[in-house]
C-alpha cells in the first residue's frame, strides 16, 4: 500500500464531544446523536483496517454523484462510533449500494421511507459481532447500530441525502438513523444463506431497500404450510409499495425464526417450493381495492385471475433465518419499488470496478 | 481544540445558467421524455405533442425504462443517448415524487449537457427538489415549467384541459419564437 495522504478538508474544532456534536449538526454533518471527532489519527487507523487504498473509490453515490472514497467512508465511520474492524463490511456495503441495480439515487430522493438494510453472512457475523439471534433487528448491544449509522452518515455526507432538500421522504423511519443491520443465523438455517443463494460465498453483505419492519404473529403455527400462508398474506397488504399501479416491481424481505424455518423445511423440502408458496399467497382480490384504484391496476397488468399479485415471480422474495428461539413471530420487511438487492463479498478484489449510475450518460 | 477531517467531499460546480433558448421550433424535433409512473403525464405529453405538431414541430416521445436486469439498463442508456442525438429540443418530466424527480432531472441535465434547449416539467410541490438537483449539476437557473399539484388522480378530460391551458407558458419558458 502506498504512503497515506489524506485529502479531506481539515477544520479546527472544539474537541468537547457536546460542542463537536453541535458543530456537526450546524455543518449538516450530523444526525442529532453524539458524533466522534474524526481526527487524522483515527481516520488513518480506520483506513488501515479496511485493507484498501485511501483514495480508492467505492462508487459514485447519488443524488450528489460524489465518489465515496475509502477515506470519506473512514471519516464517517469514525463519526458514527463504528469499530475500525467493521471497515471491510462497510466498504462492501457502500460498494453494493453504489451498484446501479440498487438505484440509490431513487432511494435517497423518494417520498417513501426506504432505507438500505444490510444482511450479513459469513464468519464476520461472529467476529464483529452482528446480531442474528435474540432481537436481531434491534435491541441487542453491540456494534450493529453504529455500523448502520456509519452508512447513514455516508448517505448524508457523501451521497447528499438531506431531508426536506434532496429527500422528499414523507415520514422517514427509525432505520434512517442507525440503519438496519442484521446477520443470518446460518447455523440454524435449513437453507444456504442469502448471500450464498445469490452466488457469493464466505463473508458477504447484501443491501436491500426496505420500507421498515413489521412483526407477523402466528401463535399457533401448526405446520410449515400455514406459516408460509400467514407470511405471504401478511406481505400482501394493500399499501405495500408493489400493490400500487405505479410500481413496476419490488422485492420483499422476510425473516423466519429458526423454529419456523425448521417446520417449513420439514414440510416443504425444496426451497424453490417455499418461495412459490409465499408467492402464491401474496395476493389480494382486485375487488377489495377501492373502485378508483382498480382501473390503473388493470391497466398496469397487475391483475391476473381476479387477484392483484404482490410479486412478479417467486424470485422477488428473499428469506433469511434469524431471531430468537421463542417461536411465535416472523418479520416482514416490505421492499422499495424498482430497485434490486445487491450482494458483495467482503473481499474487495472480487468487485466490479465499473460501477456507474443507471443510464449514466454524463 | 483539535483538527478534524470533513466527512463531505470538496465539490465545486460551475454555474451554467439555464441552457440555450429553443427559438423557432418549426421543422425541429421536440423530444418529450415520459416515465413509467404517471398516467397524467402521458396525457399531458399527448396533448403537448399534438400542439407541437400544430406549431410545425415534430414531436418525438421517449419513455424512460425501468428494468430488472443489466441488459435493460444498458439498453435504456443506449436508447436515451440515441433519443438525445435525434432531437433538437427536450421536454423532460415529470417531477412528481422523489425518485421520479431525481430521474427526470438526471435526464434533463443530460439533455442540457448535450447542448439541447431543455425544459423540465414539475408539479408545484416538487419545484424545490427539482431546482436543488439541477443546481448540483450546475444548472442553477433551470428552465422549469410548473404544473398544478396534484395532477395525478384527476379525470383524464381535466388533465388534458390543464395541459392545453399550460402549453403557451411551456413555450414561453423554452423561449420559443413563433
Amino acid at each position: 500500500m502506498s504512503e497515506l495522504t489524506l485529502t479531506a478538508e481539515r477544520i479546527d474544532v472544539d474537541d468537547d464531544i457536546r460542542a463537536f456534536t453541535e458543530f456537526a449538526i450546524e455543518r449538516g454533518w450530523g444526525d442529532g446523536l453524539p458524533v466522534v471527532p474524526p481526527t487524522e489519527a483515527l481516520v488513518t487507523e480506520f483506513i488501515a483496517a479496511s485493507g484498501l487504498e485511501s483514495t480508492r473509490s467505492l462508487g459514485r453515490l447519488f443524488p450528489s454523484g460524489a465518489d465515496c472514497t475509502v477515506e470519506l467512508l473512514a471519516i464517517n465511520a469514525v463519526m458514527a462510533g463504528a469499530p475500525a474492524s467493521s471497515m471491510p463490511l462497510l466498504a462492501a456495503a457502500v460498494s453494493a449500494a453504489a451498484d446501479p441495480a440498487f438505484d440509490l439515487a431513487g432511494i435517497n430522493a423518494t417520498t417513501a421511507s426506504v432505507v438500505p438494510a444490510l444482511v450479513v453472512n459469513g464468519d464476520v457475523r461472529n467476529e464483529l459481532p452482528i446480531p442474528y439471534q435474540h432481537s436481531a433487528l434491534g435491541g441487542m448491544a453491540g456494534p450493529a447500530p453504529a455500523i448502520g449509522r456509519a452508512l447513514r452518515l455516508v448517505i448524508r455526507n457523501v451521497a447528499g441525502q438531506v431531508a426536506g432538500k434532496t429527500s422528499e421522504s414523507v415520514f422517514g423511519q427509525p432505520g434512517r438513523v442507525t440503519g438496519v443491520v442484521v446477520g443470518e443465523w446460518e447455523e440454524r438455517s435449513p437453507w444456504p444463506g442469502l448471500a450464498e443463494r445469490r452466488g457469493v460465498t464466505g463473508d458477504a453483505v447484501t443491501v436491500l431497500g426496505v420500507l421498515g419492519s413489521a412483526n407477523v404473529l402466528d401463535s399457533i403455527g401448526t405446520n410449515g404450510f400455514e406459516i408460509l400462508e400467514v407470511m405471504g398474506k401478511s406481505l400482501a397488504f394493500m399499501g405495500n409499495n408493489n400493490m400500487d399501479h405505479s410500481s413496476q416491481f419490488a422485492t420483499q424481505l422476510m425473516a423466519l425464526n429458526p423454529i419456523w424455518a425448521d417446520k417449513v423445511a420439514a414440510d416443504v423440502p425444496r426451497f424453490e417450493d417455499v418461495l412459490q408458496i409465499v408467492f402464491d399467497h401474496a395476493t389480494l382480490p382486485i375487488d377489495w381495492f377501492p373502485t378508483s384504484l382498480q382501473p390503473a391496476l388493470e391497466e398496469a397488468g397487475d391483475v391476473k385471475d381476479g387477484k392483484v399479485w404482490l410479486m412478479d415471480s417467486p424470485d422477488d422474495l428473499n428469506i433469511i433465518v434469524c431471531g430468537g428461539s421463542g417461536n411465535l413471530h416472523g418479520t416482514m420487511l416490505p421492499g422499495m419499488s424498482n430497485m434490486l438487492p445487491v450482494t458483495r463479498s467482503l473481499d474487495a478484489s472480487t468487485w466490479d470496478p465499473n460501477t456507474t449510475a443507471r443510464r449514466d450518460v454524463a | 481544540m483539535t483538527i478534524v477531517l470533513s466527512p463531505s467531499p470538496v465539490t465545486t460546480v460551475d454555474k451554467r445558467g439555464s441552457g440555450p433558448p429553443a427559438g423557432s421550433i418549426a421543422g425541429k424535433k421536440v423530444g418529450l421524455r415520459r416515465d413509467q409512473f404517471w398516467l397524467s403525464w402521458d396525457w399531458v405529453t399527448d396533448e403537448w405533442a399534438k400542439a407541437l405538431k400544430d406549431d410545425g414541430a415534430e414531436p418525438v416521445i421517449w419513455r424512460a425504462p425501468v428494468g430488472k436486469g443489466d441488459k435493460e439498463m444498458a439498453e435504456g442508456g443506449e436508447e436515451f443517448e440515441a433519443f438525445l442525438d435525434d432531437i433538437d429540443v427536450a421536454i423532460s418530466g415529470l417531477c412528481n415524487c422523489g425518485s421520479c424527480t431525481l430521474w427526470a432531472i438526471h435526464d434533463t441535465v443530460a439533455a442540457l449537457d448535450h447542448g439541447l434547449p431543455t425544459v423540465a416539467v414539475s408539479t408545484e410541490h416538487f419545484e424545490p427538489l427539482a431546482r436543488t438537483l439541477a443546481g448540483q449539476g450546475g444548472w442553477d437557473d433551470l428552465r422549469l415549467k410548473l404544473m398544478p399539484y396534484p395532477l395525478e388522480g384527476r379525470p383524464e378530460d381535466e388533465v388534458r384541459a390543464i395541459a392545453r391551458e399550460h402549453y403557451p407558458e411551456l413555450l414561453e419558458v423554452l423561449e420559443v419564437v413563433r
